[in-house]
């Protein structure tokens, strides 16, 4: 056994601790079929992060693709009944400079089913776990899809407008916020509530303190509510990363609506793990349950392993 | 310690007189060195002399925690950064300028020279104006003159450069000044480091 430890490279041995700890709490892992017919993503494009797909003709002349997403495929599985899954899959997707597809190994687990709040706080909490598992020094942000969704509802004049503040609000893009909120006609509430919202994050206790300020309606009371009991429920857990709140995230996938969050590792400048709820996608797709699950991205881990050189 | 990309010139020269100010100060950069990497390890400062272009790449990608670097840079490079502040000076235009009398044929594909590539086309597809784009580095001004484009895109300043080769601006879109911005990773590890970075350069600049 101490044999093939030693051979296992540090990004396997931490693959395998991530299913166990996943097994430990009840999930399964899911294994894929590496192609899906093109026509149920192009059906679902607008829960991609890219259009950009690899299609190929099979053998019988059905046009497939190769996975750009795993998520999607699960849930087309989804029954209604209690599916706790984990899945290491590779997906496809154009590089950071859209030249070429590049292969992303990815880890993630899936909860769907009929949802409660412990269910919720169990796959936030497990995002922790695996992050703390990665390394030390690396914390996990939650923020809310109801949080600034429901804020530009109730205050963008168009939908133009919705569109640039979140991208500016994503930057934490301060001074052209203002712009923005000057060039057109905004009350006084709503221009502050828009600077504000960029510097909304730090510790749970803080961040909730001053997001009850801003609870303008039921449904932003609702989301900070939801927020703060799961920050409750991982005061309570051991072994899990750094937790902090940040009300400015947004849910990049377009599938995300309740709580999201975000994964960082000290030394990988890009983020490491993405997940939150969907119960959107699951509408879409005529399915009566919700969803909850995240990924952690084996290709931005590749850097933190090499800068700790080798074997660890 | 924080790791600052600093662009080479006039720009980089006037924010680091700033820090200077500011107690991020580095003795060696007053030597007219060739160095790269300067460091001041009492402040708790390291500066990457960087071209100005390089600078989001460099943030970006995590090898620097923070840069400075104009808007149409920024904007250019499509970098995924905290834009954490407008620092209001090194101003300018985004342009779109043509030959003195120049009259747009809307029934021909519109040749625009420039240097940014992205921004100009992303300029063109809001208005659906179909466009064959040229890209150079450098004396974008001699594109139409010697007929290679109809228009070119570029920043102007005072608009004397335009001026003397006789171009004329049809129309600005996108104000231009210098940024502050942090790498995403970077910010959520050392924001204490980062934010107080911020304030001092706000008095700095406020004085």
């Amino acid at each position: 056994m101490d044999k093939i430890l030693r051979v296992l490279k540090p990004d396997e041995i931490l693959k395998l601790k991530l299913r166990s700890i996943y097994e430990e709490h009840g999930y399964r892992m899911y294994r894929m079929n590496c192609f899906e017919e093109y026509g149920f993503y192009l059906e679902n494009k607008n829960f991609l992060l890219s259009d950009s797909v690899i299609t190929f003709t099979d053998l019988d002349g059905r046009l497939l693709a190769l996975k750009p997403d795993v998520t999607l495929s699960i849930v087309k599985h989804a029954d209604g009944n209690d599916m706790k899954l984990y899945y290491t899959e590779n997906v496809y997707r154009p590089d950071r400079n859209k030249r070429s597809f590049k292969e992303i190994a990815q880890i993630g687990l899936e909860h769907i089913g009929r949802l409660d709040c412990e269910n919720v706080c169990q796959v936030v909490a497990l995002a922790a776990k695996s992050l703390k598992e990665v390394s030390e020094n690396s914390i996990l942000e939650i923020g809310h899809c109801g949080f600034v969704g429901t804020l530009l509802k109730k205050y963008s004049p168009d939908m133009g407008f919705a569109k640039e503040m979140l991208a500016l609000i994503s930057q934490k893009n301060v001074s052209d916020i203002k712009k923005l909120c000057d060039s057109t006609f905004l009350s006084e509430e709503a221009f502050n509530i828009f600077v504000s919202l960029p510097s909304l994050h730090g510790d749970a206790e803080t961040v909730i303190d001053r997001a009850r300020k801003l609870c303008v309606n039921t449904e932003i009371e609702a989301s900070i509510n939801e927020l703060e009991t799961i920050c409750k429920e991982l005061n309570k857990q051991n072994g899990i990363c750094n937790v902090k709140l940040d009300l400015s995230l947004i849910g990049e996938e377009e599938y995300y609506n309740g709580v999201i969050f975000s994964g960082y590792v000290k030394g990988v400048p890009a983020r490491v793990l993405s997940g939150g709820r969907y119960d959107a996608l699951l509408e879409k797709l005529g399915k009566d349950c919700s969803a909850i699950g995240f990924a952690l991205y084996f290709d931005e881990l590749e850097q933190f392993y090499s800068n700790i050189g080798g074997n660890c | 310690m924080l790791t600052v990309a600093l662009p080479k010139g006039r720009l980089g020269s006037k924010v680091y007189k700033l820090l200077e100010k500011s107690g991020y100060a580095c003795p060696e950069m007053d030597d007219d060195t060739r160095k790269l990497v300067l460091e001041n390890k009492d402040a708790g400062v390291r500066y990457l002399l960087v071209k100005p272009t390089d600078v989001p790449v460099y943030v970006e990608r995590g090898v620097a925690d923070v840069g400075i670097a104009g808007k149409d840079i920024l904007e250019e490079s499509e970098a995924q950064v905290y834009e954490l502040m407008d620092l209001g000076f090194g101003k300018c235009r985004m342009a779109v300028a043509a030959p003195q009398g120049y009259v747009e044929n809307p029934d021909r594909t519109l040749r625009v020279a420039t240097k940014f590539v992205k921004i100009a086309s992303t300029h063109f597809a809001k208005k659906g104006r179909n466009i064959d784009i040229i890209n150079l580095h450098g004396s974008i001004e001699l594109a139409p003159i010697v007929g290679l484009s109809d228009v070119i895109v570029d920043i102007v300043e005072s608009g004397s450069t335009l001026r003397e080769n006789n171009l004329v601006v049809i129309e600005e879109f996108m104000p231009i000044s210098a940024r502050f911005f942090a790498n995403v990773s970077s910010y959520k590890f050392n924001e204490t480091e980062i934010n107080k970075m911020l304030q001092c350069l706000k008095e700095a600049i406020d004085d």
